[in-house]
């Protein structure tokens, strides 16, 4: 576009020129070069009105479309354009009417009327000088033709003298002279054309005639009358023709000097007048017409400049405009050219610089929310994770955050707790009465919410007795008025602690009990040996009686201590591929007789599990034994075992009809010593359990409603 | 920058185009005004190595250039006689342009009509009347050219106009006033048909 206009422009102003110049009467320029200048003019007046109109038309699409700037630009168009248009219209109007004014004030009436009297002034001096040498001709002629021949000459001087004539030539029909005279000494005697004798033999004639001084080089007039003389009868005696004497008098008078320059110059005035007087709706036309493109053309190169300027101008305006929207979408990268040292330029250098530490900000946010973010997931995977109940309450016992584990353990829904009360939210409050009033009296004082303190709760749960550590501790400063509540479940580890106690306590039993118990058989029997056939039957009988019991009572103890030693061992089990069926099966078939059967539910062909094959007959054997003592007085005992697979599980279920658990021990069944058998170690169970649990597995065993007991055994089918 | 020019113009091709057809398509001529001389009884004799041009020619002025005359501004009129070789394919070939002048002008001292031949001689007459029909005849003009081919088809075209050039500069310029341009038609002789 600026390319255009400035093309546009030099051509309109170089036409302007030649415009001009072509007014002024010289021949450089013709009048089809004006033509043609006009054309042309006209054409760039055309393509800057169709430049605008289709940047118009742009600038009111864009601003119908909203671009950022338009309205700023069309707002400055049309600023610059009415900047030049009011008075550039103004100066052509005053313009138009002052060249007018002027062309019409060269026309003055009284101008005209003066030049037009000074001509014909002029005409009628030149008038009253030709009728002065007419008369002087005719009188000269008549003089002469009324003179003899030898006379006329001295005639022909005295009259000229006396009419003060410059020449008077007679010539003959023929063009010759016959007689001369003239008051120039330097006089070439002039020859006279045909045309003029013969047209002087009709009549007088006279001839105005202009020419130049050579020594000075002003005009001069000279009247040249041509007058027929004619012979009269004294003459014409001897002559036979008459028309043949006829002669032609030629007169020459120059019109004085002083008049001639005074009468050409009018006369030259006055056609100069004219020809201006002509001129002048031309002049008007022209010159009109040239202010016009002039105008024109300077307001419509404004108005195509004025779009430059008002883009150029609100290019940056609309740049940070649209970088701010940038910016405020999130765009910091956002970077707007740098050009000129004026406010502008400086604006946009600040701006950029700001957007630059903007950028760098919003990195650094972003990095730093990024760390927060994975401390934060860092710390969800970690309380997730955790075995730990954590629950962050506030002062008034308003939950702020907990994990899965405390969900899990107080029995709520994640993500529904926050922003309630602790107390609301645990399920079985009566099951955690103690810790809720607990908390509660911790929240409420003053001196003991400043610490960190931990505290035990033993509740039983289904049954099963459930040990909780409770740690709650207040939050740091910043986070005033949370407290940060830990709760482990440490009934597995108190149970843990308790079987491993429990094997200390086997395996110490068994070291000290076993060692002693083969000398005293040994001892014994030898007693027996050696002095019962020494005694009388009566001391004999008593003897051997002792000495059994003892046997049998050291018997016993070594079967007790290798109980222990079972229990106390070091786990060490070896697992294989095993066809737990298989298993079962022969088990079941070791037991199997007439007075006891064991059913064998959902039999299947192969359930392979990893295990030690050992270690779980050892399991099967001891249930199998328990079930077979607790069956013994029990009219027909019924014992059935299922196996059922789920997916990465066994399940086996071992029912009995026999008398039960005593309520008392059910739930310390496992442990070693508890036993509801008279003659019971108390370690058969505790045996199966550590098997159990040594397979990652669990074993459960509950009283059944109709009497019997039910074992559940849990084992994972893979390591 | 000739590329942006070069795409504007495209761009806008059509306006463009209209303004071109529109400026130089002789529209202007539109201006040019009436006839008003006439020329007639065109002859053309041979004489041994030229040709001798003659004809008859009615100028016909209105009042405006009457006035104009008898205020004392000179009238030259140019005679144009071009003579081309017809060519089917291309523009006709010229082979010969010859230009003639007159003039008319009104002496205000004198009171006369000088009239000035197209060889250059002056005459004098009392009347404006008397002073144009001396202009009506032209006769005796030498023309030279070739035209010894056979194939050839040549054409003369002859034109007779007011000699703007010689007029005020603004009366040059101005071609919104029709009044002074003073023109013939131009006429189209073929010489095969003259001689």
């Amino acid at each position: 576009m600026k390319y255009v206009i400035t093309s546009v422009a030099i051509i309109g102003i170089a036409l302007l020129i030649l415009l001009a110049k072509s007014l002024s009467n010289t021949d450089l320029i013709s009048s089809d070069t004006f033509r043609f200048l006009v054309a042309l003019s006209v054409f760039f007046v055309f393509s800057l009105i169709v430049l605008i109109a289709i940047q118009v038309f742009r600038l009111l699409q864009s601003v119908k479309k909203e671009i950022i700037g338009s309205r700023l630009t069309l707002r400055l168009v049309l600023s610059f354009g009415l900047m030049v248009l009011i008075p550039v219209s103004i100066v052509y109007l005053v313009s138009v009417n002052f060249l007018t004014k002027s062309i019409e004030s060269w026309f003055d009436v009284r101008v005209e009327s003066a030049l037009e009297g000074g001509l014909t002034l002029g005409q009628k001096t030149v008038d009253i000088l030709v009728n002065d040498i007419e008369l002087k001709g005719k009188s000269i002629a008549y003089s002469l033709s009324n003179t003899l021949p030898e006379k006329r000459q001295s005639l022909l001087i005295d009259m000229r003298e006396k009419f003060a004539i410059q020449d008077a030539i007679l010539f003959n029909k023929n063009g010759s002279i016959n007689l001369i005279s003239s008051s120039r000494d330097d006089l070439i005697p002039p020859l006279i054309d045909s045309d003029d004798i013969s047209k002087a033999s009709e009549g007088y004639f006279i001839k105005i005639e202009f020419s130049d001084d050579i020594e000075t080089g002003d005009k001069e007039i000279f009247l040249k009358a041509y007058i027929p003389v004619n012979s009269n009868k004294a003459q014409q005696k001897n002559v036979l023709d008459v028309s043949s004497q006829q002669e032609i008098l030629m007169l020459t008078q120059p019109i004085p000097r002083s008049i001639a320059n005074i009468a050409i110059s009018v006369e030259s005035v006055y056609e100069e007048y004219q020809q201006l007087t002509y001129s002048r709706n031309s002049l008007k036309v022209i010159y009109t017409l040239t202010l016009t493109l002039v105008l024109l053309l300077a307001i419509l190169s404004s108005v195509a400049i004025s779009f430059i300027l008002s883009r150029k101008f609100s290019r940056p305006l609309a740049m940070l405009s649209d970088a701010t929207k940038e910016i405020a979408k999130g765009n910091y990268k956002k970077f707007i050219p740098e050009s000129g040292k004026d406010e502008l330029g400086v604006l946009v250098k600040s701006f950029n610089s700001m957007t630059s530490q903007l950028d760098i900000a919003t990195k650094n946010a972003k990095i730093n929310r990024k760390g927060l973010e994975e401390a934060r997931s860092f710390l969800e995977i970690i309380l997730t994770n955790l075995v730990t109940a954590v629950v962050v309450i506030d002062n008034s016992n308003k939950i702020r955050l907990y994990n899965k584990s405390a969900s899990k353990m107080f029995n709520f829904k994640l993500g529904n707790a926050e922003g309630k009360l602790l107390a609301n939210v645990i399920k079985n409050k009566k099951l955690y009465e103690g810790l809720l009033r607990f908390i509660e009296e911790y929240l409420g004082n003053p001196k003991k919410n400043k610490k960190q303190i931990s505290t035990e709760f033993k509740f039983e749960l289904n049954r099963e007795e459930k040990i909780i550590i409770l740690q709650i501790s207040p939050l740091a400063e910043k986070i005033a008025g949370s407290y940060v509540l830990v709760i482990d479940d440490i009934t597995m580890v108190t149970k843990a602690q308790r079987q491993f106690a429990w094997g200390e306590v086997a395996r110490r039993l068994a070291h000290e009990i076993k060692n002693p118990l083969t000398p005293i058989q040994l001892i014994a029997e030898r007693i027996q040996h050696k002095f019962s056939k020494k005694l009388n039957k009566e001391d004999s009988s008593i003897l051997d009686k002792s000495t059994t019991t003892i046997v049998k009572q050291v018997n016993a103890l070594k079967v007790m201590v290798n109980e222990f030693s079972e229990y106390s061992r070091t786990p060490k089990i070896e697992k294989n591929k095993l066809d737990i069926m298989l298993l079962i099966t022969e088990v079941v078939d070791l037991y199997t007789n007439k007075n006891f059967i064991i059913a064998l539910k959902n039999k299947k062909d192969q359930i392979f599990i990893e295990a030690d094959e050992n270690k779980l007959r050892q399991v099967l054997i001891n249930i199998f034994d328990n079930a077979k003592d607790a069956l013994k007085n029990i009219k027909n005992p019924k014992v059935s075992v299922s196996l059922d697979q789920k997916s990465d599980k066994i399940l086996i279920q071992i029912k009995d009809n026999g008398i039960g658990i005593p309520q008392n021990i059910i739930n310390r069944i496992f442990e070693p010593y508890i036993t509801s058998k008279d003659n019971g170690t108390g370690l058969g169970l505790a045996i199966v359990n550590k098997i159990i649990e040594e397979h990652n597995g669990s074993i459960k065993i509950e009283n059944q409603v109709n009497g019997g007991v039910k074992i559940i055994i849990v084992l994972p089918t893979k390591n | 920058m000739m590329a942006y020019f070069m795409h504007y113009l495209k761009s806008n091709k059509h306006i463009y185009a209209a303004l071109i057809i529109f400026l130089f398509s002789g529209n202007l001529n539109a201006l040019e005004g009436e006839k008003n001389i006439e020329i007639k009884d065109f002859n053309f004799k041979k004489k041994e190595n030229s040709y001798s041009i003659g004809f008859v020619q009615k100028i016909q002025l209105s009042k405006t250039i009457r006035s104009a005359i008898n205020k004392g501004i000179p009238f030259d009129f140019k005679i144009v006689c071009k003579v081309f070789i017809k060519n089917n394919l291309w523009f006709d070939k010229k082979i010969q342009e010859v230009e003639l002048f007159y003039r008319i002008k009104y002496k205000n001292l004198k009171q006369v009509y000088e009239v000035q031949g197209i060889y250059g001689e002056k005459k004098e007459f009392n009347g404006f009347d008397e002073a144009i029909k001396s202009l009506n005849v032209i006769k005796g003009w030498n023309l030279n050219f070739d035209n010894s081919s056979k194939t050839d088809v040549y054409y003369i075209v002859l034109k007779v106009k007011l000699d703007k050039k010689k007029l005020p500069k603004p009366l040059q310029v101005n071609f919104f006033d029709t009044a002074w341009n003073i023109e013939s038609i131009k006429y189209n002789y073929l010489l095969e048909s003259l001689i």
